[in-house]
């Protein structure tokens, strides 16, 4: 999760001498790289941002949460149309008067606050935007039934959190059995138990896979609002062996979405190509035994 | 505004729009029962059903721009068909923006061309009802997703260079009052 730049008034004050539009060229970087400026610019590039940027600050100043300040804050910024292009003097005396302030007591001590709630309320909204994608969907305690209205933006917002759900639940499946095989590989690496552990772990992965590939369907390349690939997601299950991409085909071909663990290992070593991929990520897995132990063991003694 | 002018006076487009638990079916419930001329069903929930029961499954990449074309034709039609008076709309032309964006698209030429033509007269947008405590829906409402597609659906007029009317969270009754009173429109069920 990316981490949110600190904001403070002194970041915005350079905007007040032009007012809106936001002018490109005294907007500090942090404020064109915060999660609530980039989700919602069309494209990585500056002049995106900084049109996205302005659009936010409108919006803000529009919900400016702080009635007895919001008139002034609008003011001060130029939003009314007879203020637009206006020296900051002239808003800055306007601003006063739609607070009932005197000019200097404005400028002294409530332009700082407008500009301290104005960061804060940037902070907030970058907070709400920010991207969880590489985060399991948080999980809150429901106290009745939530109700969906029926529209399409919920039933897509909806359909998406299933999605995610169901690919996350993958990972989480497929973690149990990585974790099970470095269990077992510490306490017996050379029981059946393992090998056992070793093909479910196979198993997960295929189903993982599948996940991605119902994912990028229906959503493309990137996770939505997430700068990364829902592949990444497979990583952070933990340590498996490297499966390149002919070879994950290969496991999803043989069904590892239908029926259970067993029926997937018929299907997967049926065929030469399965039969080696099953042999060589176990083998990764299960440690070859070596003189030393077959020793300990008595069997070659 | 008076009753006469509402129905029958100059053309007066004003969508109410907002993301989901914006508390926008209640308002126009509410607009309705005021006896205001108003597209209470949004046209996008009947095409999005038809459109997946064609496809037998949920939509995919590639089937997008499809939908968001029949979506947008629906919407044109809606608009057109209005010659006289005051209407209320439920989502406007615009908040295809907010969707394209939602799902990481561009927006559309057909899309950009229907903005330039058809202007609304106002647009409100009703604040999310995540910090009213006394709405059913909160627990939906306060779904980070939620919030992210009613920031999208804002932007998205904002790009389409309108400057919303924001609707603070409220009963439904109170906001069509707020509404009203920013309009300066009579409502009719008052008046009687």
């Amino acid at each position: 999760m990316t981490a949110l730049p600190a904001l403070t008034a002194e970041d915005l004050r350079p905007l007040l001498r032009r007012g809106l539009p936001a002018d490109g060229a005294v907007i500090a970087e942090p404020l064109l790289t915060l999660p609530g400026v980039t989700a919602r610019a069309t494209t990585t590039e500056r002049a995106s941002r900084v049109t996205a940027f302005d659009t936010l600050l409108r919006s803000l100043l529009a919900r400016f949460a702080d009635q007895r300040l919001a008139e002034a804050a609008r003011t001060l910024f130029g939003m009314p149309a007879d203020l637009a292009g206006t020296t900051l003097t002239v808003r800055r005396e306007a601003a006063a008067a739609a607070c009932a302030r005197e000019a200097h007591h404005f400028r002294k001590h409530l332009e700082p606050r407008i500009l301290a709630q104005l960061a804060q309320a940037l902070a907030a909204d970058s907070d709400r935007l920010l991207a969880v994608a590489v985060s399991a969907p948080a999980l809150l305690p429901a106290d009745g039934p939530a109700v969906l209205p029926a529209e399409v933006f919920a039933w897509e917002v909806a359909e998406h959190a299933e999605h995610l759900s169901r690919l996350w639940a993958h990972v989480y499946a497929l973690r149990a059995e990585l974790l099970a095989c470095q269990r077992l590989a510490s306490m017996d690496p050379h029981g059946a138990d393992l090998r056992t552990a070793a093909e479910r772990a196979l198993w997960a992965t295929g189903r993982l896979h599948g996940a991605v590939a119902d994912y990028r369907r229906a959503y493309g390349e990137l996770l939505l609002h997430g700068q990364v690939a829902p592949d990444v997601l497979v990583a952070l299950a933990g340590w498996a062996p490297a499966l390149p991409t002919g070879e994950v085909d290969v496991v999803c071909q043989h069904g590892p979405d239908v029926g259970d663990v067993r029926t997937f290992l018929r299907r997967l070593t049926a065929h030469p190509q399965g039969r080696a991929v099953h042999t060589r990520w176990v083998a990764a897995f299960v440690a070859p035994r070596t003189t030393e132990h077959t020793d300990q063991s008595g069997a070659a003694a | 505004m008076s009753i006469t002018e509402v129905t029958c006076g100059p053309v007066r487009r004003y969508v109410i729009t907002g993301g989901p638990s914006a508390g926008k079916e209640a308002v126009i419930e509410a607009v309705v029962k005021a006896g205001l001329p108003c597209s209470a069903d949004e046209a996008a929930r009947n095409i999005y059903r038809a459109h997946r029961a064609r496809l037998g499954r949920h939509l995919q990449v590639g089937d997008r721009r499809e939908y968001s074309r029949e979506v947008l034709a629906a919407f044109v039609a809606e608009y057109t068909a209005h010659t006289a008076g005051v209407r209320f709309y439920n989502r406007g032309i615009p908040d295809g923006y907010g969707w394209d964006r939602f799902f990481g698209l561009e927006p559309y030429p057909e899309l950009e061309e229907a903005n330039r033509t058809y202007r609304y007269d106002t647009i409100l947008v009703l604040d999310p009802l995540d910090r009213f405590e006394d709405e059913q829906d909160v627990v939906w409402a306060k779904e980070r997703e939620i919030r992210r597609v009613h920031e999208l659906i804002v932007q998205g007029y904002y790009d389409a260079g309108y400057a919303p009317v924001f609707v603070p969270a409220d009963d439904a009754e109170s906001r069509l009052d707020f509404i009203c009173a920013n309009l300066r429109l009579a409502r009719p069920s008052i008046e009687e």
